[in-house]
């Protein structure tokens, strides 16, 4: 991993063609972000380490929910640490899975009565990474997690800033002040800020993306996501079938006269037939506003 | 609201479209008694927009556990998005697709039927549905005849002509490659789809797992439409005879499919 201090590495996440990529064009990326359940579904995926460094990505710690992984899973979590010799972890800072049987589901259980089928007392899994409240009991929750996950295995835990869609009750605070305290509680925190996700966010809420990026503590992000995003149905959605646009870039370059990331990923990751030459154009584009913001002196 | 109780209903809601239909239909329906609404005060925060917001995006999670499909059915899902529609097929597909899935994840072959299913019914209920389901039936042609490995091509007889491979035609009333343009295309202007009958073969070789497609002219269609692996070339000839469309010599029948055994497509004993 050639991200060592005052360098940035380019690289992007893991796909259907990652492999061939690294044999037939080798430099072409300094590394490729693994998710943790890639491996789990196909653990020969690890094999590309011998031909490029590997970064580990989660999706399954559900930090601000109040089920935790159970133990196999925190093994298995481990067991790729090692494996893959990934010098971070990026996880998201959302729930996946929320116990329904908490007291107070009770309440809403009369909601459901007479009309949608009873389902189980859960625990939900939405299998699906979900923004939680922003709201101080759920900020010493993932502040507890992330100390509890850090020790376990480590190495440091990057909190990824998630895309959102829709307002969570009870949310005391924004995404950007959450993730600011977060950071104020303790020196050590990284980031893994995902520039797609800041610009659903502010399109969905009517912010200037400019002025939402300043409002994140710029200087704790040490890894940095760039994908697609779509409009449709008057929403922005995260879309990784689809290139990044201008925006951004213009963020990404924003950002890089601010602080330098250790690693900068491209997510173009959902669509196996994802147009090669335009990954390439990407890359390079990456690697020039790299160098305009670290070469120029 | 207690952050384990929003996040409890809201995944809740993400888990079970039948319950977030039943709460969305009560936040919209302003007749309901002051007993029937009580209840809703337990969501308290979450109002009809924040409703529809968490419909969309349940759509949106199961669009993503789709993503294998997308190469399976590039075009198809190209045209939801050139349509503007993806995002809303998926939700309205949600309930069926979590439902099928509780027991885990589903076999490939069982999440493409099911999203077929739902496709051919959204294209159905739309203007543009006969360009779009012969989309879909071109793909799944493709997918299916690449996937297949059943063995009805083998001879029954000696003499019969079978297929050294897996062969399937299809008749559309579209010009295929006329749609893949107009999917293609930035925005909704340019050229509709062409409106002109046309046969596509598709062929797997034995020996290759990667499908080839190719147009076809009538009477090609109807001579290979007969191959059934049981016909030799007289009974084929009998069959394109009793159709009234061509009057093929036995040579003419022999010198075809000669050539389609030389292309490899075919093998047959003539001797």
């Amino acid at each position: 991993m050639p991200a060592e201090a005052g360098a940035t590495a380019v690289g992007i996440a893991h796909c259907a063609f990652a492999e061939r990529l690294v044999i037939e064009q080798p430099g072409i990326v300094d590394y490729v972000e693994i998710p943790f359940e890639q491996l789990v579904h196909n653990p020969r995926s690890a094999e590309l380490a011998a031909r490029v460094p590997l970064i580990l990505h989660c999706a399954s710690l559900s930090m601000a929910g109040n089920v935790s992984p159970d133990r196999q899973l925190v093994e298995s979590v481990h067991h790729w640490v090692r494996e893959t010799k990934t010098p971070w972890i990026g996880e998201h800072l959302s729930y996946v899975r929320a116990d329904g049987t908490w007291k107070e589901i009770a309440e809403h259980s009369a909601l459901f009565m007479g009309g949608a089928d009873q389902s189980p007392a859960g625990p939900f899994n939405v299998g699906y990474t979900v923004s939680p409240q922003y709201s101080y009991p759920v900020l010493d929750r993932v502040h507890e997690a992330w100390a509890s996950f850090e020790r376990e295995f480590g190495i440091p835990i990057l909190l990824e800033n998630g895309p959102i869609y829709f307002n969570m009750p009870g949310s005391t605070m924004s995404q950007s002040t959450f993730v600011t305290r977060l950071c104020e509680k303790s020196p050590k925190i990284g980031l893994l800020l995902d520039i797609a996700h800041l610009v659903i966010t502010s399109e969905n809420s009517g912010r200037d993306p400019y002025s939402l990026l300043d409002e994140f503590p710029l200087e704790r992000v040490v890894e940095v996501h760039l994908s697609g995003t779509r409009r449709e149905a008057d929403f922005c959605w995260d879309d990784h079938s689809d290139r990044a646009p201008k925006i951004v870039f213009l963020l990404l370059e924003r950002l890089l006269r601010r602080c330098r990331p250790r690693a900068i990923t491209l997510e173009y990751n959902w669509d196996a037939t994802f147009p090669r030459d335009i990954l390439f154009q990407d890359l390079q584009r990456v690697r020039d506003i790299l160098a305009g913001c670290f070469n120029a002196s | 609201m207690h952050h384990d109780q929003a996040h409890a209903v809201v995944a809740r809601l993400l888990t079970d479209p039948a319950a977030l239909a039943t709460i969305s239909a009560r936040h919209g329906d302003p007749g309901s008694s002051s007993v029937d609404r009580s209840p809703q005060a337990a969501l308290g925060e979450f109002a009809e927009v924040e409703l529809a917001k968490l419909r969309l995006f349940q759509g949106f999670i199961t669009k993503i556990k789709h993503n294998p499909l997308l190469p399976i059915l590039p075009l198809t899902f190209k045209a939801l998005r050139k349509f503007g529609v993806e995002i809303e097929f998926f939700a309205r597909h949600s309930p069926i697709f979590l439902k099928a899935q509780t027991q885990g994840p589903l076999p490939l072959q069982t999440q493409m039927n099911l999203a077929a299913d739902a496709l051919r019914a959204t294209f159905v209920d739309r203007s543009f549905h006969p360009y779009l389901c012969a989309l879909l039936k071109h793909e799944l042609t493709i997918w299916q005849v690449g996937q297949t490995t059943d063995t009805s091509f083998l001879p029954n007889r000696p003499a019969s002509v079978r297929w050294r491979g897996k062969f399937v035609l299809q008749r559309y009333q579209f010009d295929i490659g006329s749609i893949d343009r107009f999917i293609l295309e930035p925005g909704l202007g340019g050229c509709e789809p062409n409106p002109s009958p046309t046969t596509f073969a598709y062929w797997r070789p034995d020996i290759a797992s990667s499908v080839s497609v190719f147009e076809v002219d009538d009477a090609t269609a109807l001579m290979l439409a007969f191959v059934d692996g049981a016909r030799d070339l007289n009974a084929i000839r009998d069959c394109v005879l009793r159709t009234g469309l061509f009057a093929p010599t036995y040579e003419d029948i022999r010198a075809f499919f000669d050539d389609a055994s030389c292309r490899g497509f075919v093998g047959f004993d003539a001797s």
